[in-house]
């Protein structure tokens, strides 16, 4: 019985050129079909919205926060005098250095803690002093900040940029100043306060309200001035093309070229926990998903074993035909890898439509949410006086995510999926696909 | 006399209930020579279909050898089953167990596809079978959409697709009304005989005896010729 022969009898049994004939097993089939199309669907979702929040977040991270490497004085001394120039002596011998021609960019920065203090009120700040190269146009920073007011010029004098989070909170806008508490301590070794009036250049957003509720940008030597080496790290950011390549010969280059008691951090090293965190959460989200389409794939065994039930007396006469016992398994097992490969059809377009789509979704689903609502607040203060508006529903706060996800599809995950599922299908296939194989022809004849 | 088809050595078929023996075939020994045409008639319930099932490779003798050409059919494995019933046999049994998702053409080129030919040579093999059935209006029809004579016929189509040697028939007309068993029954014999196959037919109906070369009456678990 050759193979031809199996996938026509698999697509007979899945109604495919079987006229109008009726078999309660194919409609289990089809229902089999259904449940994993619909279980692919937030799987797809899961991954893609995953991957576009953690490459969003991560994206901000390592071109905004971390960098791609930081050099670093681990002595806490910075060894070379202490000044600013020293410091951007080294940037700038870093890069000069540079023999892998991977180093695009280095610049300084003393990042320090201090409180924000505008005409609203106050709020702790991470207080950033940068070379104001790492804000000019065209650099990976100017890219994934948005500009709400001003500009995102950090030259000269006490400019600030601050993140629009923080600006809200202390109630600044582009134009006003505000001050800046930071800390520095006495020969005497007691905590002195230190005001700096600075002027709001520019209101950002990294589109990450993690990093808008903290950020205060202010000019590296200006912040060199206020922000106390004791109570700040200095260090030299240094980006590379291709930061998530091989980093390794860049770390040696910048490890040759920095001075004694100097260190190089990768991105991936600064943020390790972070990441940890970010993968293993999608790692489980997804181990959830799979689970889903795994009780979607058993409800393809179960289609079969009702379809080999059924159809006893057909296998029986196959097989006094001359149908082979291997022949008639692959039958039942092509019947299970074509549900899986018609759940795959219809789950893995639906389920990258709405991927593609999320932004919308979620935007209308929280439009739907906020109007039940309304709804069932008026109604809940219907004869009595309704005190203002009710919550408004935030499906993804933007307070903790990115306000827009992105969405990239993988190709190569997308694949996996569609891998998975089809052996998935064939997995759960095999049992009933052997049992119709072994079917007596006899046995199942006497009986009709 | 042409050489023998099938050749039945001492065949025993018993059953058992507990302890108790029920021998339904009492040493059996039968020859049937090629391009003959032969009736085993006798009661319901004496042993006709199980003689034939044991011919057809689906139920095994308690004792005795069955020898179909080069098949020692007594003690096929599986995989020699499914050659024999493909390349040597053809089955016609009393209801047409037809496939209810194919097509009258379907249903009867399946066993030669089955069997190795290639597609198209089953195809035209089939349409030729069902038109000396007196079928060739209905070859794209259901089996829901034919008569009940309609299916026989083409369940007889069927057992001819791989010109087979040997054609076993299980009361093929027994569910049929007389006009149309009478029609499936001519066409029987008649097809039989174009292609040059050997037939075995068991049947209670006594009138079918007279188209046969050789009758065989089944009695007290053992053949007798009439």
């Amino acid at each position: 019985m050759n193979f031809r022969v199996s996938v026509m009898l698999a697509l007979r049994f899945l109604g495919i050129g079987a006229g109008r004939t009726r078999s309660n097993a194919r409609r289990s089939l089809y229902g089999a079909i259904a449940g994993i199309g619909i279980s692919l669907v937030p799987l797809v979702i899961v991954l893609v919205v995953s991957d576009g929040m953690i490459e969003g977040i991560s994206s901000r991270i390592i071109e905004l926060s971390t960098t791609h490497f930081r050099v670093e004085d681990y002595t806490g001394d910075p060894g070379t005098g202490g000044t600013a120039e020293d410091f951007e002596q080294i940037a700038r011998q870093l890069k000069d250095e540079d023999q892998t021609g991977r180093i695009t960019a280095t610049w300084c920065e003393r990042q320090g803690i201090g409180i924000a203090i505008g005409p609203k009120g106050r709020s702790g700040a991470t207080v950033r002093a940068v070379d104001p190269s790492f804000l000019a146009p065209g650099t990976a920073a100017s890219d994934l900040l948005t500009v709400d007011s001003g500009t995102l010029d950090l030259s000269g004098g006490n400019g600030a940029l601050i993140g629009r989070k923080l600006a809200a909170d202390i109630g600044v806008s582009a134009g006003d100043s505000f001050r800046v508490l930071t800390m520095r301590t006495s020969p005497s070794g007691q905590s002195i306060p230190r005001f700096t009036t600075c002027t709001v250049r520019g209101v950002i957003s990294s589109g990450y309200q993690e990093m808008d509720a903290l950020w205060v940008f202010i000019p590296f030597s200006t912040g060199f001035r206020i922000l106390s080496p004791e109570l700040s790290s200095t260090f030299i950011n240094v980006h590379v093309t291709e930061p998530f390549g091989s980093l390794e010969p860049v770390r040696h280059g910048l490890m040759r070229s920095a001075p004694a008691g100097f260190t190089v951090y990768t991105w991936k090293e600064l943020n390790r926990s972070q990441f940890q965190s970010f993968n293993t959460t999608r790692t489980l989200l997804v181990f959830i998903m799979l689970l889903i389409v795994f009780i979607a794939s058993i409800n393809v065994s179960s289609a079969l074993v009702m379809l080999v039930m059924e159809r006893r007396k057909e296998i029986a006469i196959l097989k006094s035909s001359g149908a082979s016992p291997a022949g008639i398994t692959m039958s039942f097992l092509l019947a299970g890898f074509l549900t899986g490969v018609g759940g795959l059809a219809a789950g893995l377009p639906a389920g990258i439509l709405c991927s593609l789509h999320i932004n919308d979704l979620f935007a209308f689903m929280e439009r739907g949410l906020n109007l039940a609502n309304r709804l069932a607040y008026v109604i809940g203060h219907a004869g009595g006086p309704a005190a203002g508006e009710p919550d408004t529903i935030r499906l993804l706060d933007p307070a903790y995510y990115l306000e827009v996800i992105p969405v990239h599809l993988q190709a190569g995950e997308l694949f996996v999926i569609a891998a998975g599922t089809l052996v998935l299908s064939v997995l759960v296939s095999i049992l009933p696909a052997v049992r119709a194989g072994q079917e007596k022809p006899l046995e199942t004849l006497r009986k009709f | 006399m042409n050489n023998p088809v099938l050749e039945l050595h001492s065949v025993c078929k018993s059953f058992f209930t507990g302890n108790e023996e029920l021998r339904i075939l009492d040493n059996l020994d039968l020859t049937i020579e090629g391009s003959s045409k032969t009736v085993i008639i006798g009661e319901s319930g004496c042993g006709k279909s199980t003689l034939l099932n044991i011919i057809g490779g689906l139920e095994t003798p308690t004792s005795g050898t069955v020898q179909a050409g080069p098949f020692s059919v007594h003690c096929l494995p599986e995989d020699e089953l499914t050659r024999y019933r493909s390349s040597f046999l053809g089955l016609v049994f009393q209801f047409h167990y037809l496939l209810k998702d194919f097509t009258a053409l379907e249903n009867v080129m399946l066993p030669g596809y089955m069997a190795g030919m290639k597609k198209k040579e089953a195809t035209e093999r089939a349409r030729a079978l069902l038109a000396d059935v007196r079928l060739e209006h209905r070859l794209e029809h259901y089996p829901s959409r034919l008569s009940g004579g309609e299916r026989q016929r083409a369940a007889v189509a069927r057992a001819l697709i791989n010109s087979p040697s040997l054609v076993l028939a299980d009361e093929p007309t027994g569910n049929l009304d007389p006009a149309n068993a009478a029609m499936v029954r001519d066409i029987l014999f008649s097809v039989v005989s174009r292609y040059g196959s050997t037939l075995i037919l068991v049947t209670h109906d006594r009138d079918i005896a007279s188209l046969a070369d050789t009758c065989y009456r089944l009695q007290d678990s053992r053949l007798v010729q009439q």
